[in-house]
Order: C-alpha cells, then structure tokens, then sequence
C-alpha cells in the first residue's frame, strides 16, 4: 500500500477531531476526502504531515512507519502539501515562490552556497529552469514577477500547487484546491491534477465542491472524525450516510 | 570615462566602493581624533546592528543582543586581562563563545515564536549580565573591569580605525553574502511563513537558529572589539538600553534593507557623541527621532531617497494631468 492509515486517533482537549480513522490510498490514484465543515479532514492531513503529532495510530508511507515526524522529513521523503488558507511566501514574487521552494533537489551544502561555487550556480540554473517549467505547467509563468501578495485568489491557489510541485513529490496532498475558484479556473486546476497524475504523482484532496467526485478513483467521506464511507465515487454518492451527513435526515431515505 | 566591467550599471556597488575609499582616506584629511573616535564607535555597532538585523531575516527580534556583545568582550577581555591571552587569539575565542551560547539557546528559543522568541532573548540577555557578578573574581561585578590589554600599544587611534574599518568591511560582506544566497532566501521563506517553509522541507527550527548563531557570533565579535578599544567595561556597558539602542539603530535606518543599520547606526551613534553636554537627554531624542521615522519614513532611513524620488513623480504626474484638465476645459 503507497500510504497507510491506521487507528489513528486525535483529539484537542475534550473534542475528539479524529476517532479511529483507517484509510488507505494505492499508489498513482486520485483519492477524495470528504466531509462536511469540521469533519477532521484538514486535522487529518496535519496528522500525515507531520504538523500535529497523533494521541495514537499510525502512518505508513511506502510501508515504512513515518507517525510524527517532523513537518521537513515528510517533505524530504516525498510528501508535498497545500493549504486551504494559502499561506505564500507574500513577500517573494511568484517565480521566487518557486525557486524557494527548491530546497531539497538538488541540495546544496552551505559553504557552497557562501562561496558561490561552481555546484551552486548550477544547481541554481537547473532549479531556475525547473521552476519556470512548473509555472508554465500551472500556467502562471505570465505573472512570474508579480507579488504574490498582489495575485488574484485563483492564482494565488495554483501557486500554492507550484510550490507543492517543487518538492518533487510522490504524494501530493491538496486541501481544498477548488475553493473559491470560476468554473474555468476549476476545470484548468482538474485537467493539471489528472496531467500529474499521468506523472506518477498520487494525490489526496480534500474537496467540498462534488465536481472532484467525477476525478477521483476512490473517495473517504467522514464525519465527526470517523469514516462514513469507502468507495468508488459513485458508491460515495449513494451512501445514506454520506446523504445524511450533508443533506439532513430527511433525505437519507 | 572609465569603465569597470562588473561595476557597469551596479549603482550599489559604485556607492559602497565610493563610501569605503572616502573612508579610507578620512584619516589622513583629519586631525581630530575625536571625529577617528566617533568613527570607531559607529564600525563597532555597525557590526553589532547589522548582524541583528540578519537575525531579524528569519523573522526573529532579538531584544538581547548586547548581552551576547557582552559574552564576547568580556570573555577576550578577561582571557587578555588575567590569562595573558593575546587580544587578537582572545577576540575570536570571545566571538566563537558568543556563537556556541547563541546556537545552543538558539535550539530551544526556535520552538517560540514572533513576541514570544523576543521576550526569551530578552530576558535571556538580562541574564547573560548576572554572569558578570557570579564571576565577579574576574569581571569585576559591577565595579567593572578595567586595564584590559589593548590591541596597539600607541596612543594613536589611526591603527583601530583601520583595524575596525577592516571588519566592518568584512562583515558586511559576509552578511550580504549570506543574504542575497539561497541561504538568505530560506530565512526570508522562514519569516514569511513558518508553516509553508517547513512543508517545502526545510528545517524551520535548525536554520533559525543557524541564523541566531551567525548573529551573536558577530555580536561577541563587536564586543571584544569594544572592549580591547575601550579598555574599560562597566556593568551598562551592554545593559537593556545597549540592546534596545541596537533595534532602534535598526528601526531608525529601516530593517528592510541592507543599508538600514549602517545609516541608522552612524546617524544614531554619532549624535550623543557629538551632543556630549545633552547626554543626559539620548533616549529622549532617540525617542523623538524613532517617532518621526516610523510615523513617516515606514522604510525608515535608507527608504527615504525612494521616497522623495517617488513623491517628485506624484507630483510631476500631477502637474501633467491638472494641464490636461486645463486644455481640455
């Protein structure tokens, strides 16, 4: 299994944000996670990240046991992330993003970089060349000298995915990629994750918009911290519970 | 006219080179050593500024840079003083202590953030004083400690100001250096956002206190400087007030840009120097002045020329567009 979910458990003081949470997502699909507001979905992915350390449970990645280490590992072992509220690096303009967010490949030791030797400048114009290649792929090599600060929200969203990209990763975790975007920008943002996914990329996404159904080989939907439900995108859309949990009871017949 | 290939079009290169060679020369145009001596005092605290303010790259305000100052002179001095170690061997020992102590509290001060890191190194400078009194055999405690072996046996200060001037070059250098590399773009990355650096891999607490180190390395530089120039330390020589002088320094020349501790420190170091009867009266006008400049200079200092030259171009687009109105009415 590519990453492995297990009993995992979180809770902050007296509230329980995930109870128990088993899931499991094979290697170059595309799984949902769903949920309605405050079903644990973004706690969940803190957990796999590294950012809060789970009360109990465990995390496979490859199956090897990866449960709380630190945020900068589970990016050095291939796990790249968004966030739903878009922290940039506001200050940088989008091509710096990128090029920032190159810290990993190629890695390049600090005396060469404070001698400026011949390894860093090339390492710094093969990471120039790759970025410039994400941005064309997220289509934002237009603004690349803009504020990040300054972009539009949508843009701001794929930015968000670049930098992802940046850290060559195997898993591509996305919290809610399709949050506040137009039709247009949502369709773009989907072929690009079926585009990375024909790369050998497997991406986890959380998602509210329904339209993500239609993209994913596999959806979790969980509520109140547990899973209601584990299928195929369909088997999701007829689930009473999965019904009930975002409609009320009354339609859940 | 003459042309320098890689100094072609680098308006600040041309400047930095400008200012080094009138500094240079400064000496040999000037009889008062008064003025060589306020000149060694703005080198020192240049060096002290600066390198809180590559601190402050991460993201990080250290509210105790004047005890790690403190470390570094106080270590060279009593080495020199009562180990008869030479000033030279004694400054570096000094500064590389201040390093060892800065990386080693950096670890755990890195876990805290924004306000909180800053009442840590705050309170942590306080604390690096009270060494002073526990070692009181060699410190002197709070009497101080005086005949500290100086670095020339002249009366003549020319030798420091060359010396400090050395330093200051070479510290600047290196923190420009390290502030325009990769290097430097991860620390910006850090004090942008903590979150989206770590999830882009890079080891958020290790760099900063990487950073931490780098600066109190330079600040114990700057202190056993002191101290080896001055001959005397005293108990305030690196109290509360000497670091909050050093952020006003900072603030005043303007934290975002290079430039800005080195405007801000020769602009602010020079004044009670040269007002030595209103001594009395520093903080007052340090206050007065970091009023004016926050409320309207938010670039402080080293923004100012940007500024007018922006405000002259508000003025002239103005001036345009009200004889456009005019022609067309």
């Amino acid at each position: 299994m590519f990453l492995e979910v297990k009993g995992l458990n979180k809770h902050f003081g007296g509230l329980q944000a995930v109870d128990h949470m088993d899931m499991s997502i094979q290697k170059d699909s595309i799984v949902g996670l769903i949920g309605p507001n405050g079903a644990g979905k973004t706690t969940i992915f803190n957990l796999i990240t590294g950012v809060f350390k789970p009360n109990s449970g465990k995390v496979f990645f490859n199956n090897v046991d990866i449960t709380g280490k630190s945020p900068h590992t589970m990016a050095s072992l291939g796990i790249g992330r968004t966030f739903q509220l878009t922290p940039l690096f506001t200050d940088f303009t989008t091509l710096q993003n990128v090029v920032a967010s190159y810290y990993l490949h190629p890695k390049t030791g600090f005396w060469d970089i404070f001698f400026n030797s011949s390894t860093y400048r090339k390492n710094e114009a093969y990471i120039l060349e790759k970025s410039i290649d994400i941005l064309k792929l997220v289509g934002l090599n237009r603004v690349k000298n803009e504020m990040a600060r300054n972009l539009p929200h949508g843009y701001q969203k794929m930015l968000g995915i670049a930098r992802a990209l940046a850290v060559q990763p195997k898993l591509l975790l996305l919290d809610e990629p399709l949050g506040g975007l137009n039709i247009d920008e949502m369709k773009f943002t989907l072929d690009i994750l079926l585009k990375l996914r024909q790369q050998g990329i497997t991406i986890l996404i959380i998602e509210h918009n329904m339209q993500i159904l239609n993209y994913c080989d596999h959806v979790v939907a969980i509520n109140f911290g547990q899973k209601i439900c584990d299928g195929s995108a369909d088997e999701v859309r007829r689930n009473p519970e999965v019904i009930k949990a975002y409609l009320g009871e009354q339609y859940a017949a | 006219m003459l042309k320098i290939p890689f100094l072609a079009g680098n308006k600040k290169a041309l400047i930095s080179i400008g200012t080094l060679i009138v500094l240079l020369l400064f000496p040999l145009i000037t009889n008062s050593t008064f003025y060589v001596h306020v000149f060694i005092l703005c080198f020192i605290f240049i060096i002290a500024a600066s390198s809180l303010r590559l601190i402050a790259t991460s993201g990080q305000i250290s509210m105790g840079h004047a005890g790690f100052m403190s470390v570094g002179a106080y270590t060279s001095a009593v080495l020199a003083k009562s180990f008869d170690v030479s000033p030279w061997i004694g400054m570096l020992i000094g500064a590389l202590m201040a390093m060892i102590i800065g990386y080693l509290i950096g670890i755990p001060f890195a876990r805290l953030r924004g306000i909180y890191f800053t009442m840590a190194t705050l309170f942590f400078g306080l604390g690096l004083l009270t060494i002073n009194q526990l070692l009181s055999d060699y410190t002197g405690g709070y009497s101080g400690i005086g005949g500290i072996p100086p670095f020339f046996h002249t009366a003549s200060k020319i030798p420091y100001y060359y010396l400090f001037l050395g330093l200051v070059t070479l510290s600047l250098l290196i923190f420009y250096r390290l502030e325009n590399s990769r290097t430097g773009l991860t620390w910006k990355a850090i004090s942008q956002s903590y979150s989206a650096a770590s999830s882009i891999g890079i080891n958020e607490s290790h760099q900063r206190a990487l950073v931490f180190s780098i600066g109190c390395l330079f600040a114990g530089l700057a202190g056993a400087g002191f101290a080896h120039y001055y001959l005397i330390l005293s108990h305030s020589s690196f109290n509360f007030l000497a670091s909050m002088y050093l952020i006003v320094y900072v603030l005043v020349g303007g934290i975002g840009s290079f430039a800005g501790p080195i405007i801000g420190t020769a602009i602010l170091v020079a004044i009670p120097e040269a007002l030595r009867s209103l001594r009395d009266y520093v903080p007052f006008i340090f206050a007065g002045i970091m009023l004016i400049v926050l409320f309207t200079m938010p670039q402080g200092l080293a923004g100012l020329p940007a500024q007018i030259w922006s405000l002259i171009k508000r003025k002239q687009r103005a001036g345009n567009s009200k004889e456009v109105i005019d022609h067309v009415s």
